[in-house]
């Protein structure tokens, strides 16, 4: 009876109510440029290249690069880069790098990789020494340059490449993609591109995580990786990061960001952070396997990289469309892939899901198109690499 | 009476959570057709996780397949080719070596990124997992328990 005396009392206390217990929505999903976008383009598998593979390679490789002409692909179990004539689908030349002695580089491991400049200027990097060797054609090594020294780099990011998020190299300067190797309290003062000029051997980083990950607690190390691509025309940089459905425009002298751009998926809407405390992380024993964030981090959909297409200026983001926690639970780990087209000026122009006869973890782009591993005729024929080729046409 | 009550929920939560792991792993390893007995003792090495883990378990097994006193089971295979050319004919051959293609062995209760140890007790329907350790198949010790 009471209660009825101060209706307007208490709908304001609901009111209040209501506003402070909100949950801050960090996800910043919008639906323009992610479910709302004029349809007019589809991606089609419209041809396939295929390559010769000796008895022991397998398809994965954590380096692939399309340089004039050339396939090259890293095999880091052979110490061995197999490079083929894109166009006849042979082997045009092999790099066996010898582990000890003259012109070695080491034992390469799944964290290898390698960049083409020219054919007398190849990059190896060893990530398990942290240094990069430059070699002629004939695989001689005429420099190597330490990127990261191991027994000093706390607090440093450290360099990680794959195919996801390759190496790029713009005037004789590579930039390196690196990895955080620390949980902090603050991200947005951490640099995670190694700039390194190969000429003089100087090192610096550029390129600060953006806030959004100040704001919560996102996952394993891989939800905070940068995948970068460069816009030639724009001559700009472009930055992504996995749990940002925002890209970024930076120059490439110190990567500040020049411009913020939505690109969202159709099959997802915003990404949920494992914890809202930042700190979550170092409340607890770092080394124990948390099988927790283990679960949440391949069971929450994410961003794994962009590439920009020089030969059709569009770009391309690669969603991972990850399996649900009974899914994973019963033994599915393996995210699905979604890729999502956008013109020069970031606008959607088309998404398409890849079906699981294609593995979205290894691609390059050609003149031809998006090329991206065929996983089911490699099954067929474990002595052939096949890649779709994708292109970008206008719906009937 | 209230607190028995809930000591005795707890007890049987965690028995279920023992049992069902044994349920699971032992209807998972039936579909291995060899002699069940053989399977009180199982390696089973994941494709991906610890990378220098998973290469010692694997080279360990590689050198040790003739004396080894233990099936393997080879779980979340990717590339059959190269596990292949990594494991050599010996152990390819090998009866005591099994290739779960369909990743039945990547089950929640079952999984791990690090090489695993199984001992299975059929009798008491107990189950325990360990870290592999190659010192326990070379002198019988139970390290490794978690």
């Amino acid at each position: 009876m009471k209660i009825a005396k101060y209706p307007v009392a208490i709908l304001i206390w609901l009111c209040i109510l209501q506003v402070a217990c909100k949950r801050k929505d960090i996800t910043y999903y919008q639906s323009a440029n992610a479910e709302t976008y004029k349809k007019i383009f589809e991606l089609k598998d419209s041809s396939s290249v295929t390559f010769p593979l000796d008895s022991t390679t397998g398809y994965s490789t954590s380096s692939i690069q399309y340089y004039k002409g050339l396939l090259s692909i890293l095999n880091a179990e052979q110490n061995a880069l197999s490079i083929y004539d894109y166009k006849k689908g042979t082997l045009y030349k092999k790099l066996k790098f010898p582990v000890v002695g003259p012109n070695n580089v080491g034992r390469l491991d799944v964290l290898a990789h390698h960049y083409i400049i020219s054919l007398d200027s190849i990059l190896v990097y060893n990530a398990r020494q942290g240094k990069l060797y430059i070699l002629n054609q004939h695989g001689m090594v005429y420099k190597q340059i330490t990127l990261v020294d191991y027994k000093n780099s706390n607090g440093i990011a450290t360099p990680d490449a794959n195919v996801k998020h390759p190496l790029l190299v713009l005037k004789n300067i590579l930039y390196f993609p690196c990895d955080i190797n620390e949980r902090r309290t603050k991200y947005s003062d951490l640099k995670t591109i190694l700039k390194c000029n190969l000429q003089t051997g100087k090192i610096e980083y550029i390129a600060t995580m953006p806030e959004i990950y100040d704001k919560a607690f996102w996952g394993e190390y891989f939800k905070y990786q940068i995948s970068f691509t460069y816009n030639d025309k724009t001559e700009n940089l472009v930055l992504h990061y996995p749990i940002d459905p925002f890209v970024y425009t930076a120059n490439p002298a110190d990567a500040k960001k020049t411009g913020k751009y939505f690109i969202g998926s159709e099959k997802f809407k915003g990404i949920e952070p494992m914890n809202d405390d930042i700190t979550y992380p170092l409340r607890r024993d770092q080394n124990a396997e948390d099988k927790f964030q283990t679960l949440y981090s391949l069971t929450t959909n994410d961003y794994a990289a962009i590439f920009y297409d020089k030969y059709r200026n569009i770009y391309y983001r690669i969603a991972f469309l990850r399996p649900s926690k009974s899914q994973f639970n019963a033994g599915i780990k393996k995210p699905a892939s979604s890729v999502i087209v956008v013109n020069d000026k970031f606008e959607k122009l088309c998404e398409v899901p890849l079906s699981k006869d294609y593995d979205g973890n290894i691609f390059f782009i050609s003149p031809d198109g998006l090329n991206i591993l065929n996983y089911k005729a490699y099954l067929n024929n474990e002595n052939l690499l096949t890649f779709s080729v994708f292109n970008l046409t206008k719906l009937k | 009476m209230k607190k028995l009550v809930l000591l005795l929920t707890v007890i049987s939560l965690f028995s279920c959570h023992t049992n069902e792991k044994f349920k699971i792993l032992s209807e998972d390893l039936k579909i291995i057709d060899h002699d069940q007995s053989n399977f009180k003792k199982v390696i089973i090495i994941p494709n991906e996780g610890c990378t220098g883990c998973i290469s010692n378990a694997t080279a360990f097994i590689k050198e040790n397949i003739d004396s080894l006193k233990s099936n393997v089971i080879f779980t979340g295979i990717q590339d059959f080719k190269v596990l292949k050319f990594k494991i050599g004919n010996k152990v390819l051959n090998s009866k005591k070596v099994y290739f779960d293609r369909e990743n039945k062995f990547m089950q929640k209760e079952i999984a791990s990124i690090y090489p695993q140890m199984v001992l299975l007790d059929d009798d008491n329907g107990i189950i325990q997992f360990k870290d592999f350790d190659e010192s326990y198949f070379q002198t019988g010790k139970k390290n490794g328990a978690r």
